[in-house]
């Protein structure tokens, strides 16, 4: 059968499937598509597609298959409907934008996307944060528990710890300088936000209250005060 | 070209990272310049003991993987000029790091500081082998109890398998009166079991846990006997021969009156 490529058939009790390459773009796939037919378009005359892998094509890009398949070659398309528990991996995805609509972000995030485009998101995570724990996260992190010394919270957007920071905390890690840090009592053991680091004094004897601290950055430094 | 040092024991708990704390600091009070290197990779604590925990930027990962370069990694101590920290870092494990990178590391560290000294972690898996990697010497520590020198025993002729010869002993945590009485394994003991030299005998000294706490090593304290022995220690690292300390603990009236009519006999 086909050689390996971004497209190829594959044979089904019933029928065969166009199986596509989950990461390539739409034109390449024509491309293969179209030497797999010229160098054994014969072979797989009178055959019957049933089903399409890997990819959701628009109505327009079916469209076009189907008229190459079956006006070109004679072979009968009975649908191009994507099966998608059957995605085929590639091993080595490329990025390559692919029209799959399915992947885009959904509507009620557009606004907030426009504005800072990873910052749409936010992480809960319940428990303390013991030593050696660590939170990465390409958007906001709520915390809810402990952060201790030796644990680290790192996020692109604002955290908030519903409990005390005695540990690292990095807010706004992709840049984005207004990003605040809230906890109930913040005494980290070092406090980053974007690109400005801090280490609050040791002398500092707040004990844990009803209102929360709050960090962030004005003029070049970073400032704890209390919410409110 | 300085010289590199592990300070290791196989059992934990006897006191590596507050030897080499101590001996690093000491080292610089001698006027050398010394990095002290983390090798606990996920259980980091010689930040901890140094007083440096809050100035950590980058950690050793870092350094290995390019991240940064090693001036950017390193700390410089509050009190020394000349005494450097590389942490570890504590989000990894063991296996961040391999030991030609070690060996690597150390190897350029030596080029611009006198003293490479290594804090090993407890253990004799891949964290010791990447430890070990890249040491000229050994520093053995161990305590007065059977499962201690019996670790050491095995950390000796593992020293030995990887090519680093003649290490030297430092007994921790040793209690005079205990040993005096018979209760608990003196030096001469350990170093019959070993067979290896004593660079120094640290006595159990309420001073270091204070100080540790504190996040200053002993030596900074002027009379503090742990102190003193950790400069000695220091001193004889150095090339210079410092007699042992005498620990004479306070002798009781009842036993001095013993001594005094047994004399007389």
């Amino acid at each position: 059968m086909a050689r390996k490529g971004p497209a190829e058939f594959k044979g089904k009790l019933n029928g065969l499937y166009l199986n596509v390459d989950t990461n390539e773009s739409y034109t390449r796939i024509m491309t293969h598509l179209k030497k797999i037919l010229e160098e054994s378009g014969a072979f797989y005359k009178g055959s019957k597609i049933i089903g399409l892998t890997g990819q959701r094509f628009t109505y327009k890009q079916k469209a076009e298959i189907e008229d190459l398949l079956s006006n070109q070659y004679g072979i009968e398309v009975e649908s191009l409907e994507e099966e998608i528990s059957e995605i085929r991996k590639n091993p080595e995805p490329e990025p390559v934008h692919v029209p799959e609509p399915a992947n885009e972000p959904p509507p009620v995030f557009k606004e907030s996307v426009i504005v800072h485009p990873k910052i749409a998101d936010t992480k809960f995570v319940f428990g303390t944060l013991r030593s050696g724990n660590s939170v990465l996260y390409p958007g906001n992190v709520i915390l809810i528990g402990d952060v201790n010394p030796g644990a680290e919270i790192i996020a692109e957007g604002n955290i908030v710890v519903m409990g005390r920071i005695l540990g690292f905390v990095h807010a706004g890690s992709a840049g984005l300088e207004s990003a605040i840090v809230v906890a109930n009592l913040l005494k980290p053991t070092q406090i980053r936000i974007a690109k400005y680091i801090s280490v609050p004094p040791n002398d500092d004897h707040s004990e844990h209250t009803l209102s929360p601290e709050m960090a962030s950055v004005s003029n070049g430094i970073i400032k704890i005060e209390k919410c409110h | 070209m300085g010289e590199s040092i592990v300070i290791t024991s196989g059992k934990g708990g006897v006191g590596k990272t507050t030897t080499t704390a101590n001996i690093g600091a000491a080292l610089a009070m001698e006027g050398k310049k010394v990095v002290v290197i983390d090798a606990d990779i996920g259980l980091r604590n010689l930040d901890l003991v140094l007083g440096l925990e809050n100035r950590i930027v980058y950690d050793i990962v870092d350094v290995v993987t390019g991240v940064c370069r090693i001036k950017q990694a390193l700390i410089k101590d509050k009190r020394f000029d000349n005494l450097y920290l590389l942490p570890a870092a504590q989000t990894k494990d063991k296996n961040a790091v391999n030991p030609e990178q070690m060996k690597d590391l150390i190897m350029d560290l030596k080029k611009t500081h006198d003293f490479v000294i290594v804090d090993c972690p407890a253990g004799i898996e891949q964290g010791f082998k990447n430890a070990i990697s890249g040491a000229d010497r050994a520093i053995v520590v161990t305590t007065p109890e059977i499962s201690a020198v019996r670790d050491a025993d095995r950390i000796i002729g593992l020293l030995e398998a990887a090519e680093i010869h003649d290490p030297l002993l430092i007994v921790n945590r040793l209690r005079i009166d205990m040993a005096r009485r018979g209760d608990m394994m003196n030096v001469e003991d350990i170093e019959d079991i070993l067979a290896i030299d004593l660079i120094g005998v640290v006595p159990d000294d309420e001073e270091v846990v204070m100080s540790t706490n504190r996040g200053e090593p002993a030596v900074f304290k002027e009379n503090s006997l742990s102190g003193m022995a950790f400069r000695n220690v220091s001193k004889r690292l150095i090339g210079e021969s410092v007699p042992f300390m005498e620990f004479d603990v306070q002798e009781s009236f009842f036993n001095k009156l013993k001594r005094a009519l047994s004399f007389g006999k």
